[in-house]
């Protein structure tokens, strides 16, 4: 099946399973900006790292963005993004997902996996539980 | 569906045609530019021991690689796996745990996404959330407030949507503080001209230097300012005397409804 990734601004790198005949897109969707409220400096740095993935072959479209990826998409064609925590993309992922009940949500790789949830009540807590595997001394 | 240019003559060509794409104002544009290659130049040039002795001065040693991670273009695990090849834990804890504030927070997120823009606690103020002012006035907005470090670095965040970690403790200190108003107002304002603005780490530092996210309210005294900034703001301005004072001072200035000592 083939496949088109979508990437969202929290996820600007090409997709690390990429394989011959996929897709991978960028849409740049005015009223999400504008939800976002993001200044033109914003902008500007996420265009500038959109334009050198242009140069390995990320397509970049304007449109909103359930209409954009429906010009995309076909019956034949898997959607794949990846998650992300911030609460206006969240609605957006949602919005993209409604129209695409299959849409694959890839999680994005943290910074360690833990087998038990460490302790968050403050930092210092959760430090003392993660450093050592953070660091590498077990 | 329009496709998008992607090629330009120069850096000006850029900017222009991503303010025409989304009608935004005539604003300056940060000196960071975006894209892998600049991160792998950060990150290649990111000396972790200099960074764990020098990350608290704003001429310190710091890596400014927030924005690449905030949008993905770098992962934090592969930066903590690229210093350990090459550093000690000793000598790379400090950056690492850095990295480790970002997991933190998410995780905090994760578990209660909810609440991220609700007070995560009360405040440690003497004060409840409705003596604080719901909304950020025009003279914080425009880098107008007459103070004058305060003002140099709003002029810093609004012309490069990037400051030192220590200059945004400064800041939200001074708008919660001794503005005294509501971590949310500032927290929104940040989002909008960082670069690196990423809502979870932003809202809960703002919370951190409230007080609804840690034990006690974050504030500073001018010897502290003067100390950090390293001769990076006009620390000798008369207009800092609402600084000039020990920490014991200010703190019965700031939270006179409180009883016993504060700390930092």
């Amino acid at each position: 099946m083939r496949r088109v990734f979508w990437l969202h601004d929290a996820c600007l790198q090409r997709p690390l399973d990429l394989r011959v005949g996929d897709r991978w897109v960028y849409i740049w969707d005015v009223d999400y900006i504008h939800q976002q409220a993001w200044s033109l400096k914003r902008q500007v740095f996420i265009y500038e790292t959109l334009c050198e993935l242009a140069q390995q072959g990320c397509e970049v479209y304007a449109a909103d963005t359930v209409v954009g990826l429906a010009d995309l998409l076909d019956e034949k064609t898997e959607l794949v993004t990846y998650a992300a925590q911030d609460p206006i993309l969240q609605v957006l992922i949602n919005r993209v997902c409604l129209a695409w009940p299959n849409l694959r949500l890839q999680p994005i790789a943290g910074l360690l996996n833990l087998e038990q949830a460490p302790p968050l009540k403050r930092f210092f807590h959760y430090w003392k539980r993660v450093e050592k595997p953070l660091l590498g001394f077990e | 569906m329009l496709r998008l240019t992607t090629e330009f003559a120069n850096r000006a060509a850029l900017i222009d045609y991503v303010r025409q794409l989304s009608g935004a104002a005539m604003e300056p544009v940060s000196d960071i530019q975006g894209g892998l290659t600049q991160a792998c130049q950060k990150s290649a040039a990111l000396n972790p021991i200099a960074y764990q002795r020098e990350r608290n001065f704003f001429t310190g040693s710091v890596s400014v690689l927030s924005p690449y991670i905030r949008h993905g273009v770098i992962s934090p695990k592969a930066l903590a796996d690229q210093l350990a090849e090459r550093y000690p834990p000793s000598q790379r804890a400090g950056f690492v745990q850095q990295l480790a504030w970002r997991d933190y927070f998410h995780r905090v997120h994760q578990a209660q996404p909810e609440r991220i823009w609700q007070d995560y606690e009360p405040y440690k103020t003497g004060f409840s959330a409705a003596d604080y002012a719901p909304s950020l006035p025009d003279d914080i907005a425009n880098g107008e407030t007459g103070v004058r470090v305060i003002d140099q670095m709003i002029d810093t965040l609004l012309m490069r949507g990037y400051l030192h970690n220590h200059a945004r403790l400064y800041l939200a200190a001074y708008v919660v503080h001794w503005r005294r108003i509501q971590w949310q107002a500032g927290a929104r304002w940040f989002l909008q001209h960082l670069i690196d603005g990423d809502i979870i780490c932003n809202n809960y530092s703002w919370q951190w230097v409230a007080s609804t996210f840690s034990a006690k309210p974050y504030f500073f005294n001018l010897d502290n300012l003067r100390h950090y900034a390293d001769g990076q703001l006009d620390c000798e301005h008369q207009s800092h005397r609402i600084f000039d004072a020990s920490y014991d001072e200010l703190s019965a200035r700031l939270f006179p409804h409180l009883t016993d000592a504060r700390g930092r």
